[in-house]
């Protein structure tokens, strides 16, 4: 490698919200430790060859299809809905939810069965309901909603949901019950192809190091 | 006013780029010619039945435009296919082997990504018929055909790094891969493919190309359960039991399940992986010692990229630069293409992205001789318009250029 190149320093993309504080965990058996003050997005950690980016869960897939980040932690409900051009290294196996069809405790659907054609679906994974919808034989019209899914069904927007449920009381909470299980999810190790290419024994040291104690 | 005429990936090259790209089109050419390889340039569209011959996967990717009879014809989705079909047909007879070279625009529009460019500058070369492809020959003769794989390998390799190094690129890397990994991919690998049976070979390869190393890993996990079943049904040998019971990191599945990993890194870390005696340890072993001219770092050879086994024959290559995610060219051998137009015949090609290139070179703009003031003469126009012309004629001899004000 050139002088150029060793300069360079990894960046790993680790999602805001749910999944930071497994991330945090996971890195740590890696040597590789950061603190997280107020609305700082690029940090530095304990080991100086390598930078955290703090993005929105969405866009963890971006930054590292792109090359902008090495490596990234996802869920593996994101890496299915937006199926991007990326390697999936390993299961992190923390993070873990269902992605459910909900409806309201009181109405008439009970199962999927029940759900009338051209009802109304509120999600955050448009491919993933379509999918599970044409995979039944159901015709259904998905409204794509970016948060508060749980509200769609109490406000009459929709007639059901389909979202990530790690311990079912925000389901409770909203007077919604589970209808079906489409699939189960966990934390992803992903890595830009060309940076695994390049940079291919950094890569694999982090990787054993997070794997250590999961195989 | 709405002001959206210009269309989704499309792009206008002001003079500031053109210039550049003029000059890195005149590099490119020079290298290539230097080389023997000659100029050519098919047409802009293409029948879309050549196209559904040569490469189907294009058709999705193509730009469809109908003609006057109803037939359906491609703005050319890539420059290899033309060029095959022209070797195959007017080149047919020409001395072997063909040296083609060419520096132009493919169009294509990508299905997952609106935005990104659809009009794509190439440069690249063909090298067409330089080794036997007749197999009869190839099993008496093997020793000497390997040879000849060996020497157009070389040859395009040499000209892509010599390419590359008067790109103005200052950090690249050639990622290789070979269509025949899975034939050779080492004594264990083949020994626990066997006992696992056919089936899920075509299956770990599939998630290997789909790069999910997690659900690879859940096959070997699967495959292993089903095995260990079917064994203590059996009874089978204690020594294949024990390999398959086994949980050091040295056992076959162990090792199968890790080979994921394993699969991408320096060439001779990987090398020691395959039998020596192997056809593709001997082709790819050839290939690294180009470093010595080249100099070190060169290659990396990356099994996790599976070549499309209906178009590539053989070895199979990415150029990548750590600035950018993405390949910003790519190339290997081809020896079925010419066949689809009738004449089947070894081929061997790169093609490089001339705009990613431009985009990461590193480039002195001040040195380009439109942007120096110095060189600018201004003649201001007299009475006698005549006259004027002929002075900034004379002047235009001695000056690069001059203005007439």
């Amino acid at each position: 490698m050139n002088s150029l190149h060793l300069k360079k320093k990894y960046r790993i993309a680790l999602p805001k919200g749910a999944l930071i504080e497994g991330s945090k965990i996971a890195l740590a058996k890696a040597g590789i430790e950061f603190e997280m003050p107020d609305k700082k997005l690029i940090l530095q950690t304990t080991d100086p060859n390598v930078e955290i980016l703090l993005v929105r869960q969405h866009d963890v897939p971006i930054y590292v299809e792109n090359g902008a980040a090495d490596l990234g932690i996802v869920g593996s409900d994101m890496l299915q809905e937006k199926l991007p051009d990326v390697l999936i290294l390993a299961d992190l196996a923390f993070g873990q939810c269902d992605l459910v069809v909900a409806a309201p405790k009181d109405s008439e659907i009970k199962t999927v069965a029940d759900i009338a054609d051209y009802s109304r679906i509120a999600t955050k994974f448009p491919h993933l309901t379509r999918q599970f919808f044409r995979g039944i034989g159901s015709p259904v019209e998905i409204i794509e909603l970016y948060g508060s899914i749980e509200i769609a069904p109490i406000t009459g927007l929709s007639e059901a949901i389909v979202d990530l449920v790690a311990t079912g009381k925000t389901l409770r909470e909203n007077g919604l019950i589970q209808l079906e299980k489409i699939s189960s999810h966990s934390a992803r190790l992903i890595a830009n192809r060309v940076s695994w290419q390049i940079n291919h024994e950094w890569t694999v040291e982090i990787l054993n190091k997070l794997q250590e104690n999961l195989f | 006013m709405s002001s959206n005429f210009l269309p989704a990936g499309a792009r206008d090259l002001l003079p500031t780029d053109l210039i550049r790209q003029e000059k890195i089109r005149h590099t490119f050419l020079e290298i290539f010619k230097s080389w023997g390889y000659q100029p050519v340039l098919p047409p802009t569209l293409e029948s879309l039945e050549a196209i559904d011959k040569g490469r189907p996967q294009f058709l999705n990717e193509c730009f469809k435009v109908i003609d006057r009879d109803g037939k359906l014809l491609a703005l050319r989705p890539d420059l290899t296919l033309p060029i095959a079909r022209l070797a195959a047909t007017r080149l047919k007879t020409v001395e072997r082997p063909l040296r083609l070279c060419y520096l132009a625009k493919v169009f294509r529009q990508e299905i997952r990504l609106a935005d990104e460019k659809r009009e794509i500058y190439q440069a690249g070369i063909e090298l067409i018929g330089s080794t036997s492809i007749d197999q009869s020959s190839e099993n008496q003769n093997n020793e000497n055909s390997q040879n000849l794989v060996d020497k157009a390998n070389l040859e395009c390799l040499s000209i892509l790094l010599e390419t590359l190094a008067k790109s103005g690129l200052t950090d690249y890397q050639i990622v290789l891969s070979h269509t025949d990994l899975w034939k050779y991919a080492g004594e264990i690998f083949h020994k626990v493919e066997e006992q696992l049976g056919t089936d899920l070979s075509e299956e770990l390869n599939t998630l290997i190309e789909e790069g999910d190393f997690v659900k690879y890993q859940q096959a070997v996990t699967k495959a292993e359960k089903k095995c260990i079943e079917s064994l203590s049904k059996e009874k089978g040998s204690s020594e294949l039991k024990s390999c398959f019971e086994s949980k050091s990191p040295e056992s076959p599945l162990q090792y199968l399940k890790r080979a994921c990993y394993n699969l991408t890194g320096k060439p001779r870390e990987i090398l020691d992986y395959l039998d020596s005696d192997s056809n593709l340890y001997k082709e790819l072993f050839a290939i690294i010692a180009l470093e010595e001219i080249f100099g070190p770092d060169k290659f990396i050879i990356d099994f996790t990229i599976r070549p499309d086994p209906h178009y590539y024959t053989g070895l199979y290559l990415e150029v990548v630069i750590p600035a950018s995610g993405k390949p910003v060219g790519r190339g290997g051998r081809y020896n079925n293409l010419t066949a689809c137009f009738g004449n089947p015949e070894s081929a061997i090609g790169f093609t490089l992205h001339v705009d990613s290139i431009l985009k990461y070179a590193v480039h002195d703009t001040t040195k380009d001789p439109e942007n120096k003031e110095e060189k600018k003469v201004m003649i201001p126009l007299q009475e006698d318009l005549i006259k004027s012309l002929r002075e900034s004629m004379e002047l235009r001899k001695k000056h690069p250029i001059v203005i007439l004000k």
